[in-house]
C-alpha cells in the first residue's frame, strides 16, 4: 500500500482524489495549500504528490519548485483546469510526471497512481541489478547505471549507497564512509548505510592496526 | 476496485443537483454543467464533483466536460429543445451509450422515443405514482 499526498484548495477535488486512491487500496492525506504539503513532506514520507496549480498562499509551481529545491524526491502529477505552455514546461523540467485537466475521470487517476508506482519500481530494480553487477565486481559497467539515479533519484539514499558499495569494493573506505553518511543524512534510518557504516568503520581501524 | 462511472450532467435545476449529489456520493465522477454559476448553490454538500459554468447548448463546455469519455449523460435542463441537442450529440457524435433526457411536455416524447433517447418525464412520473395511491386508497376503503 502506498501514500500518497494530495494537495487542491477544492475541497470537492481533494476529496475526489482521495476516495478513488483509496478505492485502489492506498491512503492519501489531503491539504488545501502548498505550505500544508510542504509540511506534510517534512513530517512523513510519501510515495507520491497530485497537486494543483492554482492555490492560495504557496500555489502548485511554487510547491514542485520548494519540493525540488529541498531535493526531495517525489513522483508529482500535477491536476490542474488552467496550465499555461511555461507553467506546463516547467514542471516537467523539475521533474513532474505528468498532468490531469479538470474534470478527471477515476481512471485517470487510476493512471497517474500505477505511473508513480512503476517509477519506484524501476529504482528497486535498477537497485537489484547495480547491486549485482557490484557483486559481480563489473565495477565500471556498475557505475555506468548508476550515473543517472543521482539526478533522477536526487533524494533517495540508494544512489549514494550504491556508490558507496563501490567505493568499499574498491578499497576506498573513507569514499564509502562519505557515501554511506550522505545516504543516511537524506533518509536517516536507512537501514543497509548504518550497517554499512559499522562495517567500514571496523574495516578501517583494521587497516590502521 | 469497483467501476466507477464519468457522468455528465446538463442542467443543475433540483433534479439535476439532487442526482449529481447521488451520484457523486456512490463513488461516481461527475460533471455539471449550467448556464447560472448560482444554479450549482443547489448542490448537496456531499457532492464532490466539477461544476462548468456555460450554456451546454454550445459544444465547447461538451468538450470541456470531457464528454468523449462519459458513461453516461443526463440532460436535465428545463427546456426540452436544449435536452434533445444535448441528447443528440451525447448519441449521435459522442456514442455514449447511456443517455437520459428529462422532457417537460409531454407531447415532445414521441420526437424524443423517434431519436430512440430514454426519457424521463416528472409530469408522468407523478401521474403514475398519485395513480397507484388512488387505486391502493379505493382498495382499502372497499
Amino acid at each position: 500500500m502506498a501514500q500518497f499526498l494530495v494537495a487542491d484548495d477544492e475541497q470537492r477535488v481533494r476529496s475526489l482524489i482521495k476516495t478513488y486512491i483509496e478505492m485502489l487500496g492506498h491512503e492519501a492525506v489531503v491539504v488545501a495549500n502548498g505550505e500544508e504539503a510542504l509540511r506534510q513532506l517534512f513530517q512523513d514520507s510519501y510515495d507520491g504528490l497530485f497537486t494543483d496549480l492554482r492555490m492560495p498562499g504557496l500555489d502548485g509551481m511554487g510547491l514542485i519548485r520548494a519540493i525540488h529545491e529541498e531535493n526531495i524526491h517525489l513522483p508529482t502529477i500535477v491536476v490542474t483546469a488552467y496550465a499555461s505552455v511555461e507553467s506546463v514546461i516547467e514542471a516537467f523540467q523539475l521533474g513532474v510526471v505528468d498532468f490531469i485537466t479538470k474534470p478527471f475521470s477515476s481512471e485517470e487517476i487510476k493512471r497517474a497512481v500505477q505511473r508513480i508506482l512503476r517509477q519506484k519500481i524501476q529504482l528497486k530494480e535498477t537497485n537489484q541489478y547495480i547491486r549485482g553487477l557490484i557483486e559481480q565486481k563489473a565495477l565500471f559497467e556498475a557505475v555506468n547505471y548508476l550515473k543517472p539515479l543521482f539526478s533522477e533519484y536526487p533524494s533517495s539514499p540508494i544512489p549514494h549507497y550504491l556508490f558507496g558499495l563501490i567505493q568499499e569494493t574498491q578499497g576506498d573506505f573513507s569514499g564509502a564512509l562519505r557515501h554511506m553518511q550522505a545516504a543516511l543524512a537524506l533518509e536517516p534510518g536507512y537501514d543497509p548505510a548504518t550497517r554499512k557504516i559499522i562495517e567500514i568503520r571496523k574495516k578501517i581501524e583494521e587497516d590502521r592496526s | 476496485m469497483k467501476p466507477s462511472w464519468y457522468v455528465i450532467i446538463a442542467g443543475c435545476g433540483r433534479l439535476g443537483a439532487n442526482v449529481a449529489g447521488m451520484l457523486s456520493n456512490m463513488g461516481h465522477s461527475v460533471v455539471v454543467i449550467d448556464r447560472k454559476e448560482s444554479a450549482f448553490e443547489a448542490l448537496p454538500i456531499e457532492f464532490t464533483g466539477f461544476t462548468i459554468h456555460g450554456d451546454v447548448a454550445a459544444i465547447e463546455f461538451l468538450r470541456e466536460a470531457k464528454i468523449h469519455q462519459a458513461n453516461m449523460v443526463l440532460a436535465f435542463t428545463n427546456d426540452d429543445n436544449t435536452n434533445f441537442m444535448v441528447a443528440q450529440i451525447a448519441q449521435r457524435v459522442y456514442h455514449i451509450p447511456r443517455v437520459i433526457s428529462r422532457v417537460y411536455d409531454a407531447g415532445n416524447l414521441a420526437l424524443f422515443h423517434e431519436f430512440k433517447i430514454k426519457t424521463l418525464t416528472p409530469v408522468l412520473l407523478a401521474t403514475g405514482a398519485l395513480n397507484k395511491v388512488i387505486h391502493r386508497y379505493m382498495e382499502e376503503s372497499g
